[in-house]
């Protein structure tokens, strides 16, 4: 995440929260789905790294499409994975992805928007999270 | 320290699929040329996730990992990953072979696994 400094202004946007469907990884998903992404990233692992998270999400590319954003314009500035134990090929897990907060402040060349985007995972208690950081750049000038 | 790539056209294909990430910029020269790059890039999180690999090889348990995308990285780029120990953490960063920093992260470990090595550093 940004430091205090970093932040810039916030800015108030029309979307004050957006929550996305809450979605089940059911018991057999990892272990189907961990294959096919170790060998997409060039992992040897056998269970699954947190970085497969990233593949769990909902809510992100629909607030984009709402706020009419085209997605080349979009970028990855910071992700986070906050986890609280090893993921197991047979976890069954929910999830739900939120619109936490959003501000600009100016870049180089442009003036940079920031969405942060936050994804919970959970069993009976809270397994991962992860924490998002889309930049928006500015279409003025193109 | 390891290395992954060149990057390639069929690797943002594979990593867009299993992902769920359609960004044009990733999978067509003309989006992202249009969106005002240079030329296709990869998706950040594959970066991170050659990163987080780079770490299960040396044989660390991560579980907490913060990432922060630098540059871009693009189609031919081979990516570095090095990482070193600071106390509890460990910091990680990817360097593209011609010296380009694109993504650093800090990393946090509960435990080696067994039988394997430690990274020795840098």
């Amino acid at each position: 995440m940004f430091s205090k400094k970093d932040k810039g202004e916030e800015t108030p946007i029309s979307i004050t929260a957006m929550i996305g469907s809450k979605s089940l990884i059911r018991k057999a998903t990892l272990a189907q789905f961990w294959p096919g992404f170790a060998r997409a990233i060039s992992s040897k692992s056998d269970t699954p790294l947190p970085v497969v998270l990233t593949a769990f999400r909902h809510g992100e590319f629909e607030l984009l499409s709402q706020i009419k954003i085209p997605l080349s314009w979009v970028l990855h500035g910071e992700q986070e994975y906050q986890v609280k134990r090893p993921l197991f090929l047979k976890d069954e897990l929910a999830y739900q992805t939120e619109f936490t907060r959003y501000f600009s402040r100016p870049g180089s060349t442009e003036k940079l928007n920031f969405l942060i985007f936050e994804t919970r995972f959970w069993n009976e208690v809270e397994v991962a999270r992860a924490i998002t950081t889309l930049i928006l750049r500015s279409q003025e000038g193109k | 320290m390891d290395r992954f790539g060149p990057v390639t056209r069929e690797m943002l294909e594979l990593y867009s699929k299993v992902s769920g990430d359609k960004n044009p910029i990733h999978l067509s020269e003309k989006a992202a040329k249009d969106a005002g790059l240079d030329g296709i890039i990869a998706h950040g999180m594959l970066i991170a996730s050659w990163m987080s690999e780079s770490l299960s090889r040396a044989g660390y348990q991560v579980l907490d990992m913060k990432f922060r995308f630098r540059a871009m990285t693009f189609l031919d780029d081979v990516v570095v990953v090095e990482h070193a120990q600071d106390q509890d953490k460990i910091r990680v960063h990817a360097v593209t072979e011609s010296g380009r920093v694109v993504c650093t992260g800090t990393a946090w470990v509960t435990h080696a696994l067994e039988g394997r090595s430690k990274p020795s550093g840098g």
